[in-house]
């Protein structure tokens, strides 16, 4: 508000020609105050302790009902699944799942979804999901909970999780015999990883109506009601050495926090070592709670949540505003005391018991703890409005230079004015309007273009079936689709001109697009904006619109291209084969990199258009454009000189 | 339509029994027992109290009838009044069709009728007569007001006769609670509906322990008034149900089940004014052994399907031990999966969408049975979920073939309006042969006025069930009692040209975009707050003035700018107005060093 | 701020932006002082309908007058003179009465008739008697001094005192000490005796806890239209009944009843002890099933005793057998009345005998009889007194004494007005205190009219017409009461006072400083313009 008032800003202010002056080192300032701010926020000082703020679950209050008969019960049917696991290689055991859950007692149904895949026409997957459900007593079917375990053929790459099933199976006979419950249970086994979660889901919220003609997911023959929460198994083992807590979800999204405190409450109570990102005993032990531990545990959650694809198929429930994570019981490989081996199975079944039922207490849905924080450590967590500063601070310079730059630029046209002492009457519509408002956001827009068209080309049917019927591999169609883009985009300051001043103001402008994009991005997914911002808001320090020494601007020009979100992902990809195989020679090792990085691409395409994951938009239709726009700037002086002698030839 | 020619027929049919008959009034305690195809079993009581009361005057002198509803049918216009207080779902594949359906929470429907009388007091009435019920009853149906009840105009047909030749005006009201809640305290005031008390009669087995542990519990009643001309020599008939599902898993021992065992103890004789006290339980399902054996056994042919039914005559029972009836599963039996196809029609509801902006709300009507059905579908959607007619789609799915949509044969709608009256929909179409339609529409999430927000506001709002009515051909699975008898007895061998079938979907829970409830104040708060913040500049901006003045030869040093900043102070405790002229004239020249301050004058 | 820079170079364009600056100050002041406040003002006050209140607090100041005219009649001019005389000056300095004692003027028809009711008729011609008017006339051949007729009228004899007849006045006709009574308990605040509804329910119910073996048979219908309903239309001046009758089954005594053998025919019967009484009409009340109105209930039960405790009697603290004339019932102020039935000897006998079901016809004159009795009693209408010299004249039919009623309907005119006043007091003591209750038209009209009527009450009781007197009193009432137990008194609050200013004190203390201040600046502007405008001139 002062700023209205307090003309003192001008480039004429000394205040704003010592600000326009050290615009660099103060950018500079507010980048190193952002990334010290999270640092500090690893220290215990700046983050709060984790507690349940909705009474209604009341953890615990009950003591656990489940025995040891459930526990038998389970053995018998791990040992019956893995009889039949020895028929089925490669499918579920459909039939078996079906016939145990009806003999349980549970209303089954099977759910039918069909994939076809998008590139490389014709090709189609079909899949079925199993579900029981229990219907409450107490209630008529207007709420339910669900609780699913994914089923791994065998052979499936991933980790085997075989025993989730038996687990809730005999969770759910123990369910059947009691009348307490306020909410359907529905008791879910899916099939091909998230793919069928994902087709459930849909069948449940959109009913087949809204199908796309990739994944069709039909109908459900049977509902629960308003799904309150979702409670997703992966047991690799009825001997369990721990648990880890799995929340991050689709896009970054994360479930309520008490719906983790309450897990984490639970699974203390029953005896079994758990926590978020956990790791065997011994590992754990060397060092605890240390700052580096913490930092490391938060810049792992940002990791993942960056990436925006879930760690589980809890992950799919956020969307539907449904509290889900994934209980992860790790099987135990160290085979110390034999005596009570299936113990923690127990303790197990009992920790699903004790969250179930404070599931059942609920009267509301989960609305009253945080949807958007950070876990330090198990028990302490950073909240959203403690870690928003940092993508401030690293998002602002962007902002204070801009309206410096814009200062200087209105100065520097009317200081050339006032030069040839003109009645001051005239030079009063002068100085803004000379500014090429015009071309400068053609400019732009042309950028953006060029990102709409990278974000949709690959989506269209027709290209697709033009590269099918061309006989080119989907990794390579995609690959050449936006190698071309990428390419018309480095191209592109080269042959578009901008008239004097035009730079400045396209700096302008891309600052205050760039601290847009970041801040609205850290609003929808933290991680992703705060990574970005770490990665590109040097280059506000870099660029600079004043001539500056070669070695300087090279530099810039360097990092700008690096910047490139290809090279970036290249590079990416480039160092992680080199740690994984580093016997290679360098040539290989580059080509295996770029096939790799392009399957990278196609799955992140993938990725949005069967789940809607949007990391690949926003990559493709805000940050290709924002850097060709960067690109531009950082070649910005010779571009100009080569227009001065265009203009002398 | 044709069901107007129905009800004239039946008005016949109901008053035939009256004549000359003198003043009469009798008393009937029933009780089914069915075990279900899904192993649950069902339980009905049925206590119907008939009294031919003559004029209007006597309903002053009540002997078997509770008096408030006598005194009802004085103050009020209500020729019939159905009110069900229900908790759970009744599932119809697995349960079949109950004997009297009723929705989840409360359920009010009534029927008025009088010489000249208008909507308008018809309205008042209503509200009067549900807030009496919820005194008598103790459930909270004075929530019932215009906003929530409609008047539905195909889906009901009233089960009275005022037999006056003219005709007089019939105005029918309905509305339901969905968040209603059922438990003892509505039970304890319906048993002293009862002419004899709970110590002995059949009431005895209706313990709230043991009633509300059922998967599904109804309570139910049901008035009305048969007239043979306008109130004079009339019948009320009144009847109050009790309808349960137990799941014998849940009571523990395999399967097997007896009296004690469901209510928790034997039956103690029967009501000494009840002109009859019988035991119905249905023998189709082989499965089971009874003892003791019924006293005799019924078959009851209806609509084509058979059935029979052993009869316990409590009446002729001597010895005042308890009377238990086990139910064993018999040794020798065959795989107990039960050949009870599915009902022939049955429903269900959900909604669709996610994010809290629009959703659709799809009914899905399946029929199993071998011809189309006529069906009559109602919708209630309360105020606040506007919804929008124009989406309204039918669409027809058959169990094998592709599907296509269809057009309503009728459509009542009654648009609603915000907090005025509800949503009202009714649709007349029929439903082909084996197969499914899905009837959806859109709707709306809105933000309340924060008073208007339920307790824990979170948990969301309540959307009423819909209701499918329909005729069936067949009497499968049907048990309900014909319109022009009321016993439940009257059901057997009752075969009519077709069978009248009410069912009700799920009610649905909407969880409307919800505010943080502890802010109003804190915004309020915050609002003004900036806002005389903001004000404050933009005042000084447009009403003060800036006045540019050149300092004179400026000192580079500190101390000289300290130096100059005093005698500048100085310069303004001085009169302004000389002041200003001599900057003016300084200001024509050399702006270039300039700087601003501002003066207030 | 180039703009400024370049305007400002010239004193007369800086006039001119000073009268921008001063329209723009002024645009703000018209803005926030003249529209802004006074709109927040309205829009967050609370709304009330003015009331009366002060007259209402003085309500209590103007005591109640009652006015009602007393004739005398006697054959000899000078002693009605001097009764009508000594009577006056007995209450002459009476602050609450206000009787008009007339004489009548011997004529010589009267000396013709030969019987009290023919004279009284000729003197009915002769002087007009309102409702609440009595009259005294003399007759000779007098057993006892006064002799109350059933009608407004009272016979004396040749010789009795003016004192006898003064204290007649007070203790029956006016029923002084009742009254002051009600007055009195308005200084004390517990109202003891609450005023009379303007409806009632009579409910008669039947109870018959044995119907397996007790086959009562009663036309209650006939036996309540002939007894009850004509008593209640004589009485329904102030309060209109409706009868209603019900069977209660299977609603047993919850009482010990202790065997008593004696040498009847059963040679036994049950005692049930005067102590138990209470709690029979506690466990009974909850069962006799909820009226649907709102109207207080007046209870009359009659239980048939079934045959295995028959015939139970009442036995009272000295463990005496309590029952009067073979009657057993027993009434409860204000809740209602029991009689117990007791079935006939030998019907029981046949029970006891023959485990058998047995027909038991109530009896229905005694009953009735009983029943008749007990609701006088709870209207409380007749008055019993035993002054010696004093009788009245036996009742022949089922309507209650004129001037029974008549004092009955005075009376509750009283309670009327006073309670109805004290409702108003209160209502307001309320109102004016609590700053912020709404008060809606609906209340205010109400309480306004109930303000009118009582006024208008007060007035004909000292005009000495009771009945609209009564009329006035009872709508009075009605309308107090309707206003005080009006639920939206009770109705939540957007914005109490407090919170109103506790909010709102942010926004406008800072916006006003600014916009006040701007004022000096106007009055500076003005100055100089105008000197510039001399200046002009000059």
């Amino acid at each position: 508000m002062g700023l209205l008032s307090d003309p003192s800003l001008t480039p004429r202010g000394k205040f704003g020609r010592t600000l326009a002056k050290h615009s660099g080192k103060i950018s500079l300032f507010f980048y190193i105050a952002g990334l010290a701010w999270f640092v500090c926020l690893s220290h215990p000082e700046f983050s709060h302790g984790t507690y349940l703020s909705e009474n209604a679950l009341s953890p615990g209050l009950v003591d656990p009902e489940i025995g040891q008969d459930s526990l038998r019960l389970a053995q018998s049917l791990y040992e019956e699944l893995q009889r039949e696991r020895t028929e089925h290689k490669s499918t579920t055991p459909h039939a078996w799942i079906a016939a145990k859950m009806h003999q349980i007692g549970l209303e089954t149904h099977v759910h039918n979804f069909t994939l076809r895949y998008p590139f490389s026409a014709g090709k189609e997957y079909h899949g079925k999901n199993v579900y029981g459900i229990l219907r409450a007593p107490r209630v008529s079917s207007t709420e339910g909970v669900v609780y699913a375990a994914p089923y791994r053929a065998v052979n499936s790459v991933h980790v085997d999780i075989t025993a989730s099933v038996p687990i809730l199976l005999a969770f759910a006979d123990f369910a059947r015999k009691k009348n307490y419950w306020a909410k359907d249970l529905v008791f879910l086994v899916t099939e091909q990883e998230q793919l069928g979660m994902h087709a459930w889901l849909e069948a449940y919220h959109e009913g087949g109506i809204r199908d796309s003609p990739i994944l069709r997911c039909g109908n459900l023959p049977a509902r629960a009601g308003a799904l309150q929460a979702a409670l997703n198994l992966e047991v690799q083992d009825l001997d369990i050495d721990y648990i880890d807590v799995k929340i991050e979800g689709l896009n970054g999204q994360l479930p309520n926090l008490d719906m983790f405190n309450l897990v984490q409450r639970l699974t203390s109570r029953s005896s079994l070592s758990s926590g978020y990102k956990h790791s065997p005993r011994k590992k754990r032990r060397s060092h605890r709670g240390s700052l580096e531990d913490n930092l490391r545990h938060m810049l792992e959650m940002l990791k993942i949540q960056a990436t925006g694809v879930p760690n589980g198929n809890h992950g799919l429930f956020h969307r539907y505003r449904i509290e889900s994570l994934t209980l992860e019981a790790v099987k135990r490989t160290t085979n110390t005391n034999n005596n009570n081996r299936y113990g923690s199975g127990l303790s197990l079944l009992k920790t699903i018991e004790g969250i179930s039922r404070s599931l059942n207490n609920l009267l509301e849905r989960f609305h009253q703890s945080y949807f958007f924080y950070i876990l330090v450590q198990n028990d302490r967590f950073v909240s959203i409005g403690d870690y928003m500063p940092c993508l401030i601070a690293l998002a602002s310079p962007m902002f204070i230079k801009a309206f410096l730059l814009w200062l200087t630029t209105t100065a520097t046209t009317d200081e050339t004015v006032s030069e040839d002492d003109s009645v001051p009457s005239h030079d009063e519509e002068k100085p803004p309007i000379q500014l090429p408002y015009i071309s400068v956001v053609l400019f732009m827009v042309s950028a953006l273009l060029l990102g709409f068209l990278c974000n949709t080309l690959p989506f269209s049917q027709h290209v697709r079936d033009y590269f099918t019927s061309m006989g080119v591999s989907t990794e390579m169609s995609v690959g050449l689709i936006l190698g071309v883009q990428v390419l018309l985009g480095t191209l592109l300051p080269l042959f578009y001109t901008l008239p004097e001043h035009g730079l400045e103001l396209l700096h302008i402008g891309v600052l205050i697009f760039m601290g847009v994009t970041l801040i609205v991005t850290g609003l929808l997914n933290f991680a992703l904006g705060f990574i970005l911002a770490v990665i590109i808001s040097p280059l506000t320090i870099l660029l600079n619109n004043e001539h500056s020494k070669g070695f300087r601007q090279n530099l810039t020009r360097l990092y700008t291209f690096l910047l490139n979100p290809i090279v970036i992902i290249y590079l990416l990809i480039l160092w992680l084969t080199l740690f994984e195989f580093p016997e290679l020679s360098f040539a290989e090792l580059g080509m295996r990199a770029l096939k790799a990085s392009l399957d990278a691409i196609t799955f992140g395409l993938m990725d949005s258009i069967i789940y809607g994951n949007w990391l690949y938009t926003a990559i493709a239709a805000i940050y290709f454009p924002l850097w060709i726009l960067l690109w531009t700037l950082s070649l910005g002086r010779q571009n100009l000189i080569t227009q001065l002698e265009k203009k002398t030839n | 339509m044709e069901l107007k020619i129905k009800i004239i027929c039946f008005i016949a049919l109901l008053v035939s029994p009256i004549g000359a008959v003198k003043e009469f009034s009798e008393f009937h305690e029933e009780l089914y027992i069915r075990p279900t195809s899904s192993g649950h079993v069902n339980t009905f009581f049925q206590f119907t109290t008939r009294w031919h009361y003559g004029d209007r005057e006597n309903l002053h002198n009540t002997q078997l009838i509770p008096r408030p509803i006598a005194e009802t049918l004085l103050l009020y216009d209500v020729k019939e009044l159905h009110i069900g207080l229900t908790q759970g779902l009744w599932r119809y594949e697995t349960f079949g069709y109950p004997v009297v359906d009723s929705a989840p929470g409360a359920e009010v429907r009534a029927w008025f009728a009088a010489e000249n009388l208008t909507s308008a007091d018809v309205d008042d009435q209503w509200t009067k007569l549900a807030s009496t019920f919820s005194g008598i009853l103790c459930a909270s149906l004075n929530f019932i007001d215009k906003t929530n009840s409609v008047e539905p105009k195909y889906s009901f047909r009233p089960t009275f006769a005022t037999g006056s030749k003219v005709n007089v005006p019939q105005f029918v009201r309905y509305a339901t609670l969905p968040r209603e809640i059922v438990c003892t305290e509505n039970l304890t005031p319906w048993k002293k509906l009862l002419p004899c008390n709970s110590k002995q009669s059949f009431a005895s087995l209706l313990n709230s322990g043991y009633v509300h542990n059922t998967n599904y519990h109804s309570l139910g009643m049901k008035m009305r008034t048969i007239c043979e001309s306008h109130n004079t020599n009339c019948i009320l008939e009144f009847t109050e149900t009790a309808n349960m599902v137990y799941d014998p898993k849940l009571l523990g021992a395999n399967g097997d089940f007896s009296l004690r065992r469901l209510f928790g103890q034997g039956l103690n004789g029967h009501c000494a004014l009840a002109k009859s006290s019988k035991i119905y339980v249905n023998l189709d399902d082989q499965s089971y052994d009874l003892t003791p054996l019924p006293m005799y056994n019924t078959t009851s042919k209806r609509g084509g399907s058979t059935s029979t039914f052993g009869v316990y005559d409590i009446q002729r029972l001597d010895g005042d031990k308890l009377f238990n009836i086990a139910w064993i599963k018999s040794k020798n039996n065959k795989p107990s999966i039960l050949l009870t196809p599915p009902p022939p029609l049955y429903a269900h509801r959900y909604i669709l969408g996610h994010g809290q902006e629009r959703g659709q709300i799809v009914t899905q009507i399946t029929n199993k049975h071998y011809h189309a059905l006529p069906i009559v579908f109602q919708e209630n959607i309360p105020w606040f979920v506007p919804s929008y007619m124009h989406t309204l789609k039918l669409i027809v799915q058959p169990s094998n073939g592709v599907e296509y949509q269809i057009q309503p044969r009728v459509m009542h709608y009654i648009p609603g309006v915000q907090r005025v009256r509800p949503y009202h929909l009714e649709l007349l179409f029929e439903i082909p042969a084996m197969s499914t339609v899905q009837i959806s529409f859109d709707f709306d999430y809105i933000f309340l006025k924060w008073l208007e927000y339920p307790p824990d506001a979170n948990h969301g709002h309540y959307l009423g069930s819909a209701i499918i009515t329909t005729q069936l051909p067949i009497g499968r699975n049907y048990t309900a009692i014909p319109i022009d008898k009321h016993l439940f007895v009257d059901s057997f061998n009752a075969t009519r040209s077709s069978y009248f079938l009410e069912i009700r979907t799920e009610s649905l829970i909407l969880s409307l975009p919800t505010p943080d409830f502890s802010m109003p104040y804190n915004v309020i708060c915050l609002a003004c707050t900036v806002v005389a913040l903001a004000f404050g500049p933009i005042h000084s901006v447009a009403t003060k003035r800036i006045v540019i003045e050149q300092k004179d030869g400026q000192p580079q040093s500190l101390k000289g700018k300290v130096l100059q900043k005093l005698f500048r102070r100085k310069q303004n405790n001085a009169g302004n107005s000389t002041k200003e002229v001599e900057q003016h004239e300084k200001l024509l020249f050399g702006q270039a060093a300039a700087d601003i301050s501002i003066r207030k004058n | 701020m180039e703009k400024s820079k370049g305007k400002a170079s010239n004193e007369d364009i800086a006039d001119g932006e000073d009268k921008y600056r001063l329209f723009a100050s002024m645009a703000f002041m018209i803005v926030v002082i003249i529209v802004g406040v006074p709109m927040w003002w309205k829009t967050t006050e609370v709304y009330r309908v003015s009331l009366p209140s002060v007259d209402i607090m003085s309500l209590s100041d103007a005591p109640v007058e009652v006015s009602t005219k007393i004739a005398i009649f006697t054959f000899d001019k000078t002693r009605g003179a001097l009764l009508v005389k000594e009577l006056k000056e007995a209450y002459s300095n009476n602050d609450l009465w206000r009787p008009q004692f007339v004489q009548i003027s011997p004529l010589e028809k009267a000396l013709k008739t030969k019987t009290p009711a023919g004279l009284e008729s000729i003197l009915l011609k002769q002087e007009e008697i309102k409702a609440g008017d009595f009259i005294f006339f003399e007759w000779p051949k007098l057993q006892e001094e006064i002799l109350l007729t059933t009608d407004r009228s009272a016979l004396i004899r040749s010789d009795t005192s003016s004192s006898r007849i003064k204290q007649v006045i007070n203790l029956l006709i006016l029923q002084t000490h009742r009254i002051q009574q009600i007055l009195n308990e308005n200084h004390r605040q517990a109202v003891k005796t609450e005023a009379p509804q303007t409806e009632y329910d009579v409910v008669i119910s039947i109870l018959n806890p044995r119907p397996d073996i007790m086959d009562a048979k009663w036309n209650v219908r006939m036996a309540v239209e002939t007894y009850i309903a004509p008593f209640l239309k004589e009485v329904s001046q102030i309060s209109n009944y409706t009868l209603t009758t019900q069977w209660k089954y299977e609603l047993p005594f919850e009482a010990d009843l202790k065997q008593i053998r004696d040498n009847s025919k059963l040679g036994r019967h049950y005692a049930l002890g005067e102590n138990d009484l209470p709690h029979i009409i506690t466990s009974i009340e909850k069962n006799l099933g909820v009226g649907i109105t709102a109207k207080p209930a007046i209870n009359l039960v009659v239980y048939i005793t079934p045959c295995d405790i028959a015939p139970v009697h009442i036995y009272n603290r000295q463990n005496k057998q309590a029952t009067r004339q073979s009657v057993d019932s027993f009434i409860s102020p204000k809740w209602g009345g029991i009689i117990i039935a007791n079935p006939p000897a030998e019907a029981c006998y046949s029970y006891n005998t023959a485990q058998q079901p047995v027909q038991f016809y109530v009896n229905t004159n005694d009953v009735m009889q009983i029943m008749l009795y007990q609701l006088q009693k709870l209207l409380d209408i007749n008055v019993e007194f035993n002054i010696d010299g004093v009788k009245t004249v036996a009742l022949e039919q089922i309507a209650p004494r004129r001037w029974e009623y008549e004092a009955y309907i005075r009376r509750s005119a009283v309670m009327h007005i006073t309670t109805a006043s004290n409702t108003l007091q209160s209502l307001i003591k309320l109102l004016d205190n609590i700053s912020y209750i709404v008060i809606n038209d609906d209340v205010g009209d109400s309480i306004n009219d109930a303000y009118k009527k009582l006024l208008l009450a007060k007035q004909s009781l000292a005009e000495g017409n009771l009945l609209a007197a009564s009329d006035y009193a009872r709508t009075a009432f009605v309308a107090s009461e309707h206003a005080f137990f009006d639920a939206s008194l009770l109705a939540q609050l957007y914005f109490p006072d407090e919170q109103k200013y506790a909010i709102y004190i942010p926004l406008f203390l800072p916006i006003m400083v600014p916009v006040i201040t701007s004022f000096t600046m106007i009055r500076k502007l003005l100055t100089k313009l105008r000197n510039a405008k001399k200046e002009k001139i000059a």
